[in-house]
């Protein structure tokens, strides 16, 4: 498990973790939220190596062979239907109310009732279909807000849990649904997702600084806790994972700029060139360490992979008059700073 | 009532109750509490407003009273020092909530305070303003969960005191306890469906509510032979609050996440709830 991409049967550059999904035994799982970001990304990975999906969604996902669509709406007033899990080795449970909904003016109340309500229902659900194992979208934000000054908070797995809005705290509700269904037999997981959520495309990736990833690496991250044999813990953390020890992650709340020329000078350099401003300091930064070591995790679309992107989007821009370059640029800086300090 | 409705009948609008609260607090965050919070005013309501102030004191001010359009306006003025005397309910989620004893108190006069953050129905607030913080600081979106453990402790409660009322002229002291068990198992179960209650007018209208949305909530009938039994038979009467405890209790320990508390599952024993529905995950007790 882990590694780099490589070159085998199932094409050029094939990462291990879709090479493994090709060659699990064919799995048959539900994705309940299959139509958000996460859950359609996960879907397509799936279903484009041979497993059939079930997709348990409010909304209809694009679609796409072997997976079949489920109409639900967990914070509703029905109740799952008979038997939606059965034949289902692994369920996903990837629905949720999320802050930009907070920020939309969602009833707060309906936070409970979708994301720990609704997990009860998916839980339950799972029990008595007889699923083996089921993954949960958690979130780092249980973690609370980063330090406001000083050394940024270096997360992992043992970090004292300090929920503080409503999407926390139902979030922090749903593990221990998970975990107390886990003592009576269902394998489950909580993946702590950091944020992977897309403003702008140079937030998008400046946010792995703190507790940002791909969404492509929460989908690997989601492919390996399904196919892994066993479980060895609850609960995981999931970052994109900076090739950092505890101390300059710690330092990045202090003078990021400097733990950034030392430790990414080609990032500070692409960075430069394109003109996007990085952030002075970030609050947290989330290690992602046991999953690694437990199922194998190795994030691809990492900062070293941004560094690249963009001296590739650079060297294509530079022949460019500069008109052109600045028209080509300026969409990236939208929402840099905003999406990226204070973390 | 729609508190829109009242609002058209009273001529006033939220721009007039802000000017109304800011002239009256001064620069605040403006919560609508009370009944209209939830749309169960009448025309003889007061219009309660929760103004959160940045500033350490009050505490509480008590209330003030002005007058906005044909509605009389009530101004509960509330300072950062109130995060000190509201209990912080996080704890009911992050694995570290105490034991029965300790459980977390709300004082009275701040109840209310922290239902306005509950039903955050906001006149106007700040990202990072005075009300969001005290929110954050208290977990009060938590109050349904503290509200339905509370309710179930005191059902808990409640039998112990009935079982002890068992002399020849205790009888009537024995029914009364079970016609109270029947109002807290009713509030918890209420809160399991987020209608938190803290003001016992609210209760049957609230349950009326609850019954139009979840079929699993007991029928009108039921509970009010249960709130207000029949006293010219004192079995009849025993039966009936029991029956609507017992059916309340079941709406309780149907919630996974409350029902993973013991005290939740002892009280539900205690009333011999039929358990079939209990999460798939806990342990059955024989009733």
């Amino acid at each position: 498990m882990g590694g780099r991409a490589s070159t085998d049967e199932c094409g050029p550059a094939v990462s291990p973790w879709v090479r493994d999904l090709h060659q699990a035994p064919r799995l048959s799982a539900a994705v309940v939220g299959g139509s958000g970001r996460l859950g359609s990304w996960l879907t397509r990975q799936l279903t484009g190596a041979g497993h059939h999906v079930r997709v348990v969604d409010a909304q209809p996902p694009s679609p796409m062979p072997r997976m079949r669509f489920v109409r639900c709406d967990l914070g509703g007033q029905e109740s799952l239907p008979a038997g939606l899990f059965t034949g289902c080795d692994v369920v996903f449970h990837l629905a949720a109310l999320h802050g930009a909904h907070l920020v939309g003016g969602t009833d707060r109340r309906r936070f409970w009732a979708v994301n720990v309500n609704g997990t009860q229902a998916v839980v339950e659900a799972a029990l008595r279909d007889g699923v083996r194992r089921l993954v949960l979208a958690g979130s780092t934000s249980v973690y609370g807000a980063g330090s406001p000054a000083g050394p940024a908070l270096v997360l992992d797995e043992s970090s004292p849990l300090r929920p503080e809005d409503i999407y926390d705290l139902t979030k922090v509700a749903a593990e221990q649904l998970v975990q107390r269904a886990a003592e009576a037999g269902l394998e489950g997981v909580t993946l702590r997702f950091g944020r992977f959520f897309f403003g702008s495309q140079s937030g998008y990736h400046l946010r792995k600084l703190s507790t940002g990833l791909d969404v492509t690496d929460a989908c690997q991250a989601l492919v390996r806790s399904a196919l892994a044999p066993a479980l060895p813990r609850r609960a995981y953390c999931v970052a994109s994972d900076l090739p950092l020890d505890r101390a300059d992650r710690a330092r990045l709340g202090e003078d990021a700029t400097a733990v950034l020329r030392e430790r990414f000078p080609r990032l500070v350099e692409a960075a430069q060139r394109l003109g996007l401003a990085l952030p002075d300091r970030v609050g947290k930064s989330v290690c992602s360490d046991a999953l690694r070591q437990d199922l194998g995790y190795a994030p691809e679309r990492t900062l070293e992979w941004v560094t690249d992107a963009w001296a590739r989007h650079h060297a294509r821009a530079r022949p460019q008059p500069r008109r052109a370059l600045q028209h080509e640029v300026s969409p990236l800086l939208a929402g840099v700073l905003p999406a990226v300090s204070p973390c | 009532m729609l508190t829109e409705h009242l609002f058209e009948q009273w001529h006033v609008d939220e721009e007039a109750l802000l000017d109304t609260a800011r002239r009256g607090a001064g620069e605040c965050d403006v919560f609508l509490g009370g009944s209209l919070a939830d749309d169960l005013g009448n025309t003889g309501s007061d219009i309660d407003l929760y103004c959160f102030l940045d500033r350490p004191e009050p505490a509480s001010a008590g209330v003030m009273v002005a007058g906005c359009g044909g509605a009389r306006v009530e101004l509960h003025v509330i300072g950062t020092a109130a995060g000190s005397l509201i209990p912080d309910l996080t704890p009911l989620v992050s694995g570290s909530f105490p034991g029965r004893p300790q459980w977390p108190f709300i004082p009275e006069q701040f109840r209310r305070v922290v239902h306005a953050l509950y039903r955050d129905r906001a006149l106007a607030r700040h990202p990072d303003g005075p009300a969001e913080r005290l929110r954050r600081r208290t977990g009060a979106d938590l109050l349904h969960i503290h509200n339905a453990l509370w309710s179930t402790a005191a059902v808990a409660s409640l039998a112990e005191d009935a079982a002890t009322l068992t002399g020849p002229d205790e009888s009537w002291s024995a029914l009364y306890c079970a016609r109270l068990a029947v109002e807290a198992a009713l509030d918890a179960a209420l809160a399991c469906h987020m209608l938190v209650n803290p003001n016992p007018k609210w209760r049957v209208p609230l349950a009326f509510r609850a019954r139009l949305l979840h079929q699993a909530f007991p029928d009108p009938q039921q509970l009010l032979a249960g709130l207000f039994p029949d006293a010219s038979s004192f079995d009849t009467a025993l039966a009936a609050c029991l029956a609507a405890t017992r059916h309340c209790l079941g709406v309780v320990t149907a919630d996974a996440y409350l029902a993973s508390f013991e005290a939740v599952r002892e009280a539900a024993k205690q009333y011999g709830v039929d358990t079939s529905d209990l999460p798939l995950w806990l342990p059955r007790d024989e009733p």
